[in-house]
């Protein structure tokens, strides 16, 4: 073997290590396309401001969905792989779902809608997440919100919350959006959790696959920052 | 920017995805941190979507490493956003099995870890994220002449430092 050949496979075989590529990793990966579209998406959208500047901000979208029994990825906003998806428009009133934020107040909202999933446990084909994310996305556009009772569903998310910690034996974060899960975090995630579960059955009986799309949710939060704790920056 | 150059787009994020983690793993301590700068370059990536090369295949993964590069040299903003972004995968990669190192593997490592920045990145860019000289060139904003040259005076520092540190094995041994 030549000196040359030898360096260079010295080299490649020097590659600091990553970590294994999993199922989970691979998943991961994938859904964070989508949730960064999503982030995306949040940002550019128009925003209703108390004051007549407001700090860059301007939205929190993330994008969020998996677990307590959900499968839903992460995604929302206004597109997705298979075209734009529905969404509904579900709005709280006061303070921010960031603790941090509070101090200077904010404008929360948390949109809905269902988004393509990726799961290698259960391949799906492009055509067949086309047409079931067709359906979710007619059948999420057309409930109405409203027949969602918030406090039933926080009742069942935290039940099951407790069923999977005590399942698994893991402290678990209060709500997916954050570890440290406010109660706005919780009814956002207790509305989606509700949202999904009316998904899935409405997928099943039409014999769908549940494996395809998912409910979604985004929260996005506009951070009011009152006019004497502007900076610089606010100015630009 | 039409749905179908969007879902070119996508596509393009979803198969450099794993590469990019692999970037940022190899240039920051933590793998966890790593999730959080790829986090970010997606995000800036889909920022400017609409400079996004749809047409040439090459031209994308160097369009997405481009970026990748200008969020590794400004990683310390704000990370908020990405780390809420980024949570579930940085759980997946804490969980994920990793190979162990090799003492003579990390001599070789060490040896590029020692080089001279604006030749480091060069062998790292080729040898380790396998990138051609001139692609690499293009990442560093080099001109490829000058990226040809500071790669051969960086091999030959190489060759030199792997000989003494297997001089110094051999003599420790006698």
């Amino acid at each position: 073997m030549g000196m040359e050949s030898q360096l260079n496979d010295r080299l490649a075989a020097a590659a600091p290590s990553v970590v294994d590529r999993t199922d989970e990793v691979r998943r991961e990966l994938h859904q964070l396309v989508a949730a960064t579209e999503a982030a995306t998406e949040a940002a550019a959208a128009p925003t209703r401001r108390r004051f007549t500047r407001s700090r860059g901000f301007a939205a929190f979208g993330a994008a969020v969905a998996v677990g307590l029994g959900l499968t839903a990825s992460a995604t929302g906003g206004v597109h997705t792989p298979w075209g734009s998806i529905a969404a509904q428009k579900f709005s709280y009133p006061g303070p921010s779902i960031h603790a941090e934020d509070m101090t200077h107040g904010s404008n929360c909202k948390v949109v809905y809608g269902a988004a393509g999933t990726w799961d290698p446990k259960h391949p799906v084909s492009p055509e067949e997440r086309a047409q079931v994310l067709e359906h979710a996305r007619e059948f999420i556009r057309d409930i109405d919100l409203s027949t969602i009772s918030v406090p039933d569903a926080i009742r069942r998310y935290e039940a099951e919350h407790a069923r999977l910690a005590r399942s698994t034996g893991l402290d678990l974060p209060a709500s997916e959006f954050r570890p440290d899960g406010t109660p706005d975090d919780i009814k956002a995630f207790a509305v989606l959790a509700a949202l999904d579960q009316r998904l899935r059955a409405e997928l099943k009986g039409k014999g769908l696959s549940t494996h395809a799309v998912g409910a979604v949710a985004m929260p996005e939060c506009e951070t009011v920052v009152p006019p004497d704790q502007w900076s610089e920056a606010d100015h630009s | 920017m039409t749905p179908d150059e969007t879902a070119v787009f996508r596509a393009a994020m979803r198969d450099v995805s794993s590469d990019l983690l692999a970037y940022f793993e190899r240039r920051v301590r933590g793998s966890e941190d790593a999730a959080d700068l790829l986090g970010e370059t997606m995000l800036q990536a889909w920022r400017r979507v609409d400079a996004f090369p749809v047409s040439d295949r090459t031209q994308q993964r160097m369009w997405l490493f481009t970026i990748a590069a200008n969020v590794l040299a400004n990683q310390s903003r704000s990370s908020r956003r990405r780390k809420a972004l980024t949570d579930k995968l940085r759980t997946s990669i804490a969980a994920a099995p990793t190979r162990p190192d090799l003492t003579e593997l990390n001599a070789v490592r060490d040896a590029v870890l020692r080089l001279q920045e604006s030749q480091r990145e060069l062998v790292m860019l080729i040898h380790w994220d396998g990138f051609s000289i001139a692609e690499a060139a293009q990442l560093l904003e080099l001109n490829p002449s000058t990226a040809r040259g500071r790669y051969a005076a960086a091999r030959s520092s190489l060759r030199d430092a792997l000989a003494e540190g297997a001089e110094v094995s051999e003599s420790t041994l006698r």
